[in-house]
């Protein structure tokens, strides 16, 4: 958990509003519970417009291969569209693409839990 | 099992989310946004082919990535390269089980121990992910069976025009398995496209290798031009039955089962070196075969060298 209070740290120095969308299932089931595995979730508006620091903080969330070994957590990005934006698609990769992914499990045919971490958006986790 | 079918339902999932992604991205190329998620997606895929291979490894798997360097491949090109490389591992896997083959049929059992499983597929340059078992040596480093099928057909594909090391191939494991690796080489070629091989247990790359289209074109074309060649020394009794002096051409059928033996000669019959027809002789006779990995097919050459009257 360590590590990943780390991370939330420096979203939450930098100021950054997101949502994290975290893979419950290590609170009962991972193999090695040490690690977590979450998505960081932006609105395209914020992305195009934060500051330098801002989006350095956020594309090593999202590009860096090596915060696994150095923070124990698998931690991904996700600008996310609403329906109406130009780049929006069917099927997109947003935040309820990483809820499903983390929730669902055809071969174990059951939900898992997912925790949804707020910051900078009023509501604080 | 159920851990290495989930890894693989994510996969496919992701995979096809990278897809849909990769075109809206054409449609958006200045959007930051769709970029980075591309990249993070593209990390989820990485860390979930580790998971895929370490779940594999638990359960005596080996994964095999084949991936075609080209972003849309016809499905005859996709088919026609794994299936001549998984032809070309079955036939090699075979000659080390059971030496030298001069032909290219295995059998079920050699089929199924070899037999690539599809795993997965991954979009961008187009790959396809299989499974295979593979024995586990108590040296772990020891190379299986399997493994060294797998690395001499790699080693063929970088051939080019290294005849030597077509020799030695050849030499250990027949012709059958370059003739196996000729037409891997030769699908490529035709179809213009190149591989990316990686063999892969759990987190260690056993073998990989990257061959480009010119390079498959190269070694198809080295292959097309040399081929096995074996000489054996024929004596028989028969009977001379032909022979031309002006075209040095004989013919001679073999007592004991009535061969029909046609060749060229040089000396072995002229002025000084009389010969009668029809007449029973001792014949020496050097048979040449030949055969081209390109058809397969033998070229047999027949030469008199000398003739005694019985």
């Amino acid at each position: 958990m360590d590590g990943f209070r780390r991370i939330v740290a420096m979203l939450e120095k930098e100021n950054v509003p997101c949502e994290l969308v975290v893979d419950g299932s290590y609170l009962t089931e991972e193999i090695e519970p040490d690690d977590i595995d979450f998505a960081v979730v932006v609105t395209p508006e914020f992305y195009e417009h934060c500051t330098g620091a801002q989006r350095q903080l956020l594309d090593w969330i999202g590009d860096n291969k090596d915060i696994p070994a150095t923070h124990l957590c698998d931690c991904y990005l996700c600008v996310t569209y609403k329906e109406g934006d130009p780049e929006w698609f069917e099927g997109i990769y947003d935040r309820a693409w990483w809820i499903d992914f983390f929730a669902e499990s055809v071969v174990f045919k059951r939900d898992r839990g997912v925790a949804i971490v707020k910051i900078g958006m009023g509501v604080e986790r | 099992m159920s851990q290495l079918l989930y890894v693989q339902e994510k996969l496919q999932n992701v995979g096809a989310t990278i897809g849909r992604l990769e075109m809206e991205l054409a449609r958006h190329p200045d959007s930051s946004g769709l970029a980075a998620n591309m990249r993070s997606l593209r990390k989820l895929h990485g860390n979930l082919s580790d998971d895929f291979s370490r779940a594999a490894n638990q359960l005596g798997l080996d994964v095999l990535h084949y991936r075609l360097l080209e972003d849309r491949p016809t499905a005859k090109a996709l088919s026609s390269s794994v299936g001549t490389f998984q032809e070309a591992v079955s036939v090699a896997y075979d000659a080390l089980q059971s030496g030298p083959k001069s032909r290219r049929v295995v059998s079920p059992l050699i089929t199924s121990e070899s037999a690539l499983q599809v795993a997965y597929s991954y979009p961008g340059s187009f790959g396809v992910v299989f499974t295979v078992p593979n024995t586990r040596m108590l040296i772990p480093n020891l190379p299986s069976k399997l493994d060294s099928a797998m690395q001499t057909v790699l080693d063929l594909g970088k051939a080019h025009a290294d005849k030597a090391t077509i020799s030695e191939a050849e030499r250990r494991l027949g012709k059958a398995t370059i003739s196996a690796v000729y037409s891997w080489a030769k699908a490529n070629s035709q179809n213009r496209i190149g591989t990316a091989i990686e063999w892969r247990r759990s987190d260690t790359v056993r073998a990989e290798v990257l061959i480009q289209e010119p390079e498959f074109r190269a070694l198809s074309e080295t292959l097309e031009s040399i081929g096995g060649r074996t000489e054996e020394k024929i004596i028989s009794p028969g009977l001379l039955v032909g022979a031309d002096t002006k075209s040095h051409r004989f013919h001679f059928v073999t007592s004991k089962d009535d061969v029909d033996i046609r060749g060229s000669f040089t000396d072995a019959i002229s002025e000084s070196q009389v010969a009668e027809v029809p007449r029973r002789y001792s014949a020496v006779i050097q048979k040449t075969t030949t055969t081209t990995y390109a058809t397969e097919e033998e070229t047999i050459v027949y030469f008199l060298e000398r003739l005694d009257p019985l």
